[in-house]
């Protein structure tokens, strides 16, 4: 179309130069603008879908951002610390010996009425030192806590186990 | 009981091992997660040591303690055997299917 018109232009001598000029600056503009619409439709869609893209993720950052920061701020004003400890019953040696007492009572070989605090297990019971054995393991059981075979084989009276329970517990004693 | 002070050192150190060793059975005994079981091996064990308490003979008294060191092994993998078979069953009745 452009040249067909500077062929109508080039049959009019007077005006031809000026029109010729007009044509030149008229088509390098038109192409000009082409270009500029080639640019545009190909380029300025693709970035402007980049600096969506980008906005978007910025925003996601900033919401994945916002979310963590709540979860991050501890939440314990309504929580009140609370405190507390563990203690061990308050006993006395009187009732260890009270326990001493029924848990030798209890025991099948021996004779619940002849059983005092201070009575010898092996010359006053009559049992002899495989029986000592389960006497002692009943204490164990009685009062949670293992004793030793070198203690065990000392541990001759009921006195004798109560004073060295109290010892190992460290009960208060009066 | 009279002749009790004129144990010599050997026989005072057999002694110790055997009721090291009846302490280690009845300790192992009371582990057994069964009730009926658990009577019934410590009713044993008594009996088994009561039995064998008048022995004197040294080389006898060590040949019953070193059995009893093995029964006591055996019973001790019998317990991990039945533990194991214990916590295998409680984890299977947690998936049946019929709820």
């Amino acid at each position: 179309m452009y040249t067909n018109f500077l062929f109508f232009l080039n049959e009019l001598p007077p005006f031809k130069r000026i029109l010729e000029k007009m044509a030149a600056t008229l088509l390098k503009s038109v192409r000009a603008t082409n270009c500029l619409q080639t640019v545009a439709r190909r380029i300025v869609p693709r970035a402007s879908c980049v600096s969506l893209i980008h906005c978007r993720q910025e925003n996601r950052n900033l919401h994945i951002c916002s979310r963590s920061k709540s979860l991050l701020t501890p939440q314990i004003s309504s929580l009140e610390t609370n405190r507390s400890y563990a203690g061990k019953a308050e006993f006395t040696i009187s009732d260890v010996e009270q326990r001493v007492m029924l848990v030798l009572q209890l025991y099948d070989k021996v004779d619940p009425e002849k059983v005092t605090m201070s009575s010898h297990f092996i010359n006053d019971l009559g049992l002899d030192s495989l029986d000592h054995v389960e006497v002692i393991m009943a204490m164990e059981d009685e009062f949670g806590f293992e004793i030793p075979d070198m203690d065990a084989e000392r541990l001759m009276t009921p006195k004798d186990i109560a004073q060295y329970v109290c010892d190992k517990e460290d009960f208060f004693t009066p | 009981m009279a002749g009790r002070n004129a144990m010599t050192l050997k026989q005072f150190m057999l002694r110790s091992e055997v009721l090291k060793l009846y302490r280690n059975i009845l300790r192992t005994v009371k582990e057994i997660p069964d009730d009926y079981y658990r009577n019934e091996m410590a009713k044993w064990a008594r009996d088994d040591f009561r039995k064998n308490k008048h022995l004197t003979d040294e080389m006898a008294i060590k040949m019953m303690i070193s059995k009893g060191k093995m029964s006591l092994k055996e019973l001790e993998q019998s317990i991990v055997h039945a533990k194991w078979f214990d916590k295998n069953r409680i984890f299977k009745s947690n998936i049946s299917i019929y709820g």
